[in-house]
This record gives C-alpha cells, structure tokens and sequence, in this order.
C-alpha cells in the first residue's frame, strides 16, 4: 500500500482515538437518558 | 390546567412525495436500461441526437439521483419530522411550493439534458436558470423544515432531524459553490473554476452529494422507519450521536479520491484518501446501529417485507462504505479508476442502499397514509426478491467487467509492449458482461413494476373505503419556558433542544474539510504550476468543445493520462495540472469507455476523425460508440463566438480585444483549413460543408494534448 509514514501514523491515531471514544460511551451507567431519548418515534 | 393542542399532519403533500418517488423511479431506471442496452447494442442509439448515451446518461443520474431518491427524501422528511417534532409542516403553501417546484425542475432536466444543454458537470448538468430554480426551492425546504422544528411541541430533536439538517445546510453549500459560472446566454455558462481547481470543486460536491443526498437523508429515513417497522428503540442512542458527527465532519474531506493518480497536487489526494479510509469507522457505526436495532427480533425478517427491505439496504451500505474507502487507496483506484468497478460500486449502493430505503419505506408508509393494508403482501416479497436477484446480476457483472478492463489496460508483454495495444480490444471482451448488466437491471425495473401494481391495486382499495382521505388527528402539549433539569447525559442533551446551535455547529463541521482543501488550490499557485507554452483555445476549438460537452462525449471518454506506465505507453507523456488552466469547466472524465483523449490530438489525420464521427466502426470495427451524423448536417452557431471568448476573459482567459472581435471570422477561417484538408483527402465537401459542427470538433480534439510537447 502506498502511504506515507505520517498518513500511517494519523490513520492509527484516528482509528485507536474511535476506538477509545466506543469504549468510553459504553462505560457503565448512564443509559437512561439515552434510552428516553430513542423512544421519541414512538411517542406519536 | 394545561390543554394539549389539537392538530393534524400534512399527509396530503407525503403521498404526492410518494407518488412522484414512484413515478420518476420507473422513468429514471427506465433510461437507465436503455443506455446499459445501448452499450451491449449500439444501434439502440438510433441515430437520433437526443436518444445517444452521452445526452441520456446525464438524464438517468439526475432522475434516479434528485426525482427518484430526492422525491423519497422528502416523502420521508415530512412524514417523519411532524411526527418527531409533535407539529404540522411551516406552511401548507411552502409544502406545495416545495413539491411543484421540484418536480418542474425534474421536467426541466428531463428536456433540456437530451437536447444536450449541459454543463458537463456530473449531477450538477443543468444549466444556471435551473440551478437558480434548485435553489430557490431548496430554501423553500428549508424555510418550511426549520420553521416546523421553531414551532415544535417536543423539546428534543431527535437524531434523524441532525441529518436532515446536516443535509438541507450541506446541500445548499454545496450546490450554490459548484453552480458557480458566468453565463453566455440562458442555455449556456462557463464554470467559475478551471482545470484541476474545477476538478477538486466538482469532485467536492459530487462525493458529497452521496454524502448528504444520497446517505444523511437516508440514515435520518432509517433511524426513524426502521425503529418504527421493528419496534424496537434504535440500538444505541450514544452511538448515534458518535456516528453523526464524525460522518459529517468526515464525508466532506474525500472528494479527492475521485482524483487519484490525476494532476491534483499529491497532498489534496493524500489527503482524499486518507479521510475516506477513516470514513469506515462513522459509516459502520450507523450500520451497526441500524442492523442491531433488530437484536431480538430478527424471527419478524422471515414474514415482513419491510424489513427485508431495511436490512438488505444496510447490507448493501455497510458493503458500500467498506468498498468506497478500499477503492480510494491508490494503489487499488490505480486499477479500478475509469472502469466499470466504479460502476458496481455506485449501483450497488444506489440500488442496494437508497432504492431499498425508499421501497421499504414506501411499503411502511402506504397503509399509514391511503389506510388500508396494502394489495397484496406476497407482491412486496417477490419485489424484494427480484430487485435483490438484479442488483447481484448487475454488481457481479461489472466487477467482473471492471478488473477485466483493469488488467487489460495495465497487461504487458514479455518483450515490454502492451498486451493490448488496441483499446477496442478491451470493449469487445466486456460487451457479453453489458448484456448481464442490462438483465440485472431489466429485474430490478421489473421489481418496481410490481411495486407500482401493488400501489395502484392498494390505492383502488383506498378509494372505495375512503373517497376522501383526511390529514392524522394528532395532540400534544406545547413547550413551554420552564427549563428542563438537566440530566446525567449532559451537554449533548442540551445540544439537542438548542436547533440553531446545533445547526450553526453542523455547518461549521462540513465547511471545514471544503476550506482546508479547496482555499489552498485557488490560493496557493504553485499547487498548478503554469506552463509558458499552454494556450487558450481558438474560437474554433472552443466552439468544438462546446459541441463535445453538448453532444456528452465525457460519459466515456477521460481527458487525463495519469502517470502511470500503462498509461503512458498508450497515450502518451502524462497529464500536467498547467495544461487545464483554460479549461472551462473540466474535461477530466470519469469513465473510460473508450479511450482517453487528451493526447489525440494530431494523432490521427482530420479523415479519420472525419470518418469516425460518422461511423465509429469505419475506423475501429468492433466499436460501440454511437453515430453522429447530425454534426455534418447542422451548422456551428457561431452567433455567441464573440461572447463566449469574452466572458471567459473576464475570467481572466488571456484572450485579447482583437481576437474576441474578430472570433466569428478567426473561426470560418480555421474551419475552411480543416475543410480544405478534408477535401483534398477525399471527402465531397458541399457547399458550406466547412461550417458543420463536425469541423469545429475536429479542430478541439486535433487541439487536444498539443500544448506541450512530448518528450523525445
């Protein structure tokens, strides 16, 4: 694949920081809110 | 004690969406079989200038892409966002601006596109009176859309009105920097940009017209259809927010990678690809979303064609975004760039993706708005099963044929020659894969034929139950001033109740990526270095290119020899980004049906392409291209030579006084030397046979490429 070293090194950054970010949203608690806020279509 | 207001949705505007959606969907697919039949059999051409591939193919993108799949946007938007947002649209008279006004732009198009009044600008052809109109009705969308969302009676926007924000800002950004032109009359304009500078303009608004027409829209339909038809909340609230504000901010960066191994500057492409690799993380987020809404209920998939349809839709996107950012990293887009890969790539999406959403939401909507069960449910199955049958019919035609195009292009032999020195050998082996394609799609339109049957019968059904069918009784409190506590979720949550802020950050997120890459293309000039010996076209050869954006000739011929071996032992020295500084609007191309043209010229004599206008295979047997002889028997409009030049001088063309008052003359006498070498090579030149359109063509590709000259 022909990519230069920076690109490598910002594709891994970017990948582990969503990663990280995945991980962090889906720590324990806090699905409440979450979850009012998704039956909003069935509030008709 | 409060008292919850009595009112009732607009559905009467969502069944016309619905209607138009259906009406234009057959239309557009229909002119989509015909070209793919006339690339397995080019007599389907007719010999009739409005009926040729390069005047339809245009016609076929703009109704699948703005008649059929807008129609169904805004089907959906209406539908789903009075019920989201507990209201009734802005204004009625807004609602009916919107749908007429769209659709007498869509028969606008659907004239002037086959009369060849186009900009040549892939799904931005129509001319500037139209893209005023496009505009025009857009803010009418808008207006009514955020008018609605000011006057809601639910606090919280939910996450499919974000991407109907983030589409309706993005869209109109889009739309009004690449419409951007000067015109020379009201049929015709020149692009405010030029070269490689129009080519990374075009290039960012097309892909993010699959951004933020064909995909925001579509996920907004599908965060709300799709929880409604499984019944069952959207499996992760949390993910969407991730999801919608990284695929905004992202999408907009990877126009570039349609520019691959082309004469944009390397670090544009780099960064092109780059962000489409990273595009993967946000597009697979929504998938995810989407695909384990249905955790627990994936049994309802067996009996409801709905869902089927929802959950081959984001199948096929998932496919599509994990394919997309494969075929932007250049070592891959070096093989498959101009051929028919890119083809199954965009169908599998466009069929896959947005043509299922809007058939499954169709077949949800139909009961809820004409209230009776649709006709026949076991139609919905076999609809689903025979467009599914097509879309593999015509993917696994056009991989097949891409690679094959592919490899043949780049085979060499042992002794260093290409394998292939004729491009028609390349043509020839692909055209059994054309009919395959035209089968897939022949299914496909046949799904939607059944689909209409079933919407007809239903609709009858309708009428004898309901001759008049009322708006939905809805009620619901009005918001009131108190401030809600604020939860453990935070400042997003906030975020959602603050509709202007929200869309003031959206549109900063998507006008980033376009300053980063398009302000240092303009303003940088050493990013297309000038060369001294390229110069602007003649009267002759601007009106000759004219005829050639007219006539489509851009739909499969390309204008750039990348640098690549292949390419250059075929064509010739390979493309520099200072040769297209006159180019007004580029001619890169983004398909090779047959050969790139940018160093034809003097290539072959006048005779030959002479002979090969009127009769492709004279020259090259095995051909498909279409015949032309209406350009030996109309004459050149030379009537607006003068204007032409000037307008594109005060685009800052170094053309002078003289040469702009003398153009219609300068052009008759160049065209009497072409006309003049015709005969004496044979051709019976009757009477004012030198100022055919025929000989002004000759003159641009005899043009093509010369400006500098190929290394010894």
């Amino acid at each position: 694949m022909e990519i230069g070293l920076w690109t490598e090194i910002s594709v891994v950054i970017f990948f582990t920081m969503f990663l990280f970010l995945l991980f962090w949203v889906f720590r324990r608690g806090g699905r409440k809110g979450y979850d009012a806020a998704a039956q909003l279509p069935f509030e008709e | 004690m409060r008292t919850p207001d009595q009112f009732q949705y607009d559905d009467k505007v969502v069944r016309q969406f619905v209607i138009a959606t259906l009406l234009w969907g057959l239309i557009g697919m229909t002119v989509g079989v015909v070209i793919a039949a006339q690339l397995a059999y080019w007599p389907l051409n007719g010999g009739i200038s409005w009926l040729t591939f390069g005047r339809l193919r245009p016609l076929h993108t703009n109704a699948v892409i703005f008649a059929f799949a807008g129609n169904a946007i805004f089907a959906g938007i209406y539908y789903s966002t009075q019920r989201l947002l507990k209201t009734r649209m802005l204004s009625d008279t807004l609602s009916k601006i919107h749908f007429w006004g769209w659709q007498a732009i869509i028969v606008a198009a659907a004239i002037t596109l086959p009369l060849g009044i186009t900009t040549s600008k892939e799904y931005a052809e129509l001319e500037w009176p139209l893209d005023i109109a496009i505009a025009a009705v857009w803010v009418v969308f808008g207006v009514n859309l955020f008018g609605a969302i000011a006057k809601r009676r639910e606090h919280h926007i939910y996450v499919a009105i974000w991407f109907y924000i983030a589409t309706i800002l993005t869209v109109a950004m889009l739309h009004i920097v690449n419409s951007l032109a000067f015109p020379v009359s009201v049929l015709k304009s020149y692009s405010a940009f030029a070269g490689v500078q129009d080519a990374l303009v075009q290039w960012w608004y097309g892909h993010n017209a699959v951004a933020f027409f064909l995909t925001t829209p579509f996920l907004g339909l599908m965060y709300y259809f799709l929880p409604k038809a499984a019944e069952r909340p959207v499996y992760s609230y949390r993910l969407s927010i991730i999801h919608f504000w990284s695929l905004v901010f992202l999408y907009i960066w990877a126009g570039p990678h349609h520019l691959l191994y082309t004469s944009l500057p390397e670090w544009a492409q780099t960064m092109g690809m780059v962000f489409s690799v990273m595009l993967i993380a946000p597009s697979w987020g929504g998938m995810i979303n989407g695909l384990l809404t249905l955790r627990g209920a994936w049994d309802k998939l067996r009996t409801d064609a709905v869902l089927k349809f929802f959950v081959a839709a984001i199948t096929f996107y998932g496919m599509a975004t994990f394919e997309g950012p494969m075929l932007s990293i250049r070592s891959l887009n070096a093989l498959s760039h101009y051929t028919d890969w890119t083809i199954a790539h965009v169908h599998g999406g466009a069929l896959g993706w947005n043509g299922f959403i809007a058939f499954g939401m169709i077949y949800y909507l139909i009961p809820r708005l004409w209230k009776v069960e649709v006709y026949s449910k076991r139609l919905m199955n076999v609809h689903f099963w025979m467009a599914t049958a097509g879309i593999v019919l015509y993917i696994t035609a056009m991989y097949t044929s891409g690679i094959t195009q592919g490899l043949m292009w780049r085979a060499f032999n042992d002794d260093g020659n290409l394998k292939y020195p004729d491009f028609i050998e390349t043509v020839t082996k692909l055209v059994p894969l054309f009919w395959i394609r035209t089968l897939g799609g022949v299914l496909y339109v046949a799904g939607l034929v059944v689909m209409i049957y079933n919407f007809y019968k239903t609709v009858q059904l309708s009428k004898a139950q309901y001759p008049v069918l009322e708006d939905t009784h809805a009620s619901a409190y009005p918001l009131t001033r108190t401030t809600e506590k604020s939860d453990h979720r935070g400042w997003h949550h906030v975020l959602e109740g603050k509709p202007f802020v929200f869309s003031i950050l959206s549109l900063i997120a998507v006008i980033i990526g376009g300053v980063a890459e398009i302000v240092p293309m303009i303003a940088v000039s050493t990013n297309v270095p000038s060369i001294s010996s390229v110069k602007p076209y003649s009267a002759l050869e601007l009106e000759g290119r004219d005829i050639y954006i007219k006539e489509g000739c851009y739909n499969c011929h390309s204008q750039m020899v990348r640098p690549l071996r292949e390419e250059v032992v075929r064509y010739g020295e390979y493309s520099k980004s200072g040769e297209f500084v006159y180019d007004r609007p580029f001619q890169f191309g983004s398909k090779r049906t047959g050969p790139d043209l940018h160093r034809v010229g003097g290539r072959y004599p006048n005779l030959w392409h002479y002979r090969h206008m009127l009769d492709p295979r004279s020259t090259s047997p095995g051909s498909i291209m279409p015949e032309y002889p209406w350009l030996y028997e109309r004459d050149m409009d030379l009537s607006l030579a003068s204007k032409k030049l000037r307008v594109m001088q005060k685009m800052g063309v170094p053309y002078t006084n003289e040469e702009i008052d003398n153009a219609k003359q300068s052009a008759k006498t160049q065209a009497a030397t072409i006309a003049a070498d015709l005969e004496k090579n044979g051709v019976k030149m009757e009477a004012k046979a030198g100022e055919k359109e025929i000989v002004a063509l000759i003159a641009y590709l005899q043009r093509l490429g010369t400006d500098i000259k190929p290394r010894s």
